[in-house]
């Protein structure tokens, strides 16, 4: 198949500037540029076959040499892969409503949800302990442990 | 002028969190827990609190010890291989546990989740958008 296309000036200037760093002429580059676009997904099909972007190495093609790729291979932290969850999307809306709704009742507390059903709360950490394994006898997969923040803490700053 | 664009499969929603917060799945074995995390672009590590160690069913002092420190003063951590999940994705990572019981906060930071990820953030419309890196 075979085109016309009227190009705009500044558009072809631009072509032919960006098409002489590769070497190309500008037919040549335009067919590459449109190629390219061709070649691109859409946001539809990125969706349906989303597995063909998930589905890759992560790997920063680690060299071993930088601080961090030392630190990291210290804790045993082999790059994997990241990957489409078999068990579908990790959704915590309905505890987060949950939270939004009730936090002032809970405020210092930690408290232990099913979803938007509340298993128990605590004060600390240890004692929250108690509605988590019974949440898990209750056969809760993911139970959501949350402490709510008292009203009056301070604003956070990161900390590194 | 360039232009760069991005391609994220993944969109995140923090609207109800005061900071930019990852909503994420911990997963070992057969266990798992969901629990908030604060995105901390200056963190090197991922830091949790001890408590989800042991409700993931973890010996916190089994894991590899790290000296954290940070700009209030240091702590001791213990690494962990978990799963981590976020939206639809998930990736095996080392995660670590401060020691301090009244440890106040969960981070995802560099590595172990940063660098596994691309990222875009829309803080005006609190959108946090992920997809893996590709290299």
């Amino acid at each position: 198949m075979s085109a016309i296309i009227t190009l705009p000036k500044e558009l072809e200037s631009l072509l032919a500037k960006k098409a002489a760093i590769k070497g190309l002429n500008v037919e040549q580059f335009a067919l590459e540029a449109l190629q390219r676009v061709a070649e691109m997904p859409t946001s539809s099909e990125l969706f349906v076959d989303i597995e063909r972007f998930i589905d890759i190495e992560a790997s920063a093609k680690p060299t071993g040499n930088t601080e961090e790729e030392k630190q990291d291979a210290t804790v045993g932290n082999a790059v994997s892969k990241v990957r489409r969850s078999t068990h579908g999307r990790a959704d915590l809306s309905k505890e987060r409503e949950w939270v939004r709704q009730h936090r002032d009742e809970y405020r210092g507390r930690w408290v232990v949800l099913d979803g938007d059903r509340l298993v128990g709360h605590a004060a600390t950490a240890a004692e929250a302990t108690q509605f988590v394994e019974q949440a898990r006898a209750e056969g809760v997969r993911s139970p959501y442990i949350k402490l709510i923040p008292l009203d009056d803490e301070p604003i956070w700053m990161m900390w590194s | 002028m360039n232009h760069w664009s991005l391609i994220f499969p993944t969109v995140v929603d923090y609207h109800a969190h005061d900071e930019i917060t990852a909503e994420v799945i911990l997963v070992h074995g057969a266990v798992s827990v969901k629990v908030d995390a604060k995105l901390d672009t200056g963190s090197k590590f991922c830091i949790f609190q001890p408590g989800w160690a042991a409700w993931l069913g973890l010996d916190l002092y089994s894991g590899v010890l790290q000296h954290i420190r940070t700009a209030a003063g240091s702590f001791p951590a213990y690494g962990h291989e978990v799963i981590l999940k976020i939206g639809d994705l998930e990736w095996q990572t080392t995660i670590f546990f401060a020691e301090p019981e009244n440890f106040p906060i969960n981070v995802v930071g560099r590595i172990g989740f940063l660098d596994r990820l691309q990222v875009g953030l829309v803080d005006y419309e609190q959108l946090l958008y992920l997809g893996p890196y590709e290299a």
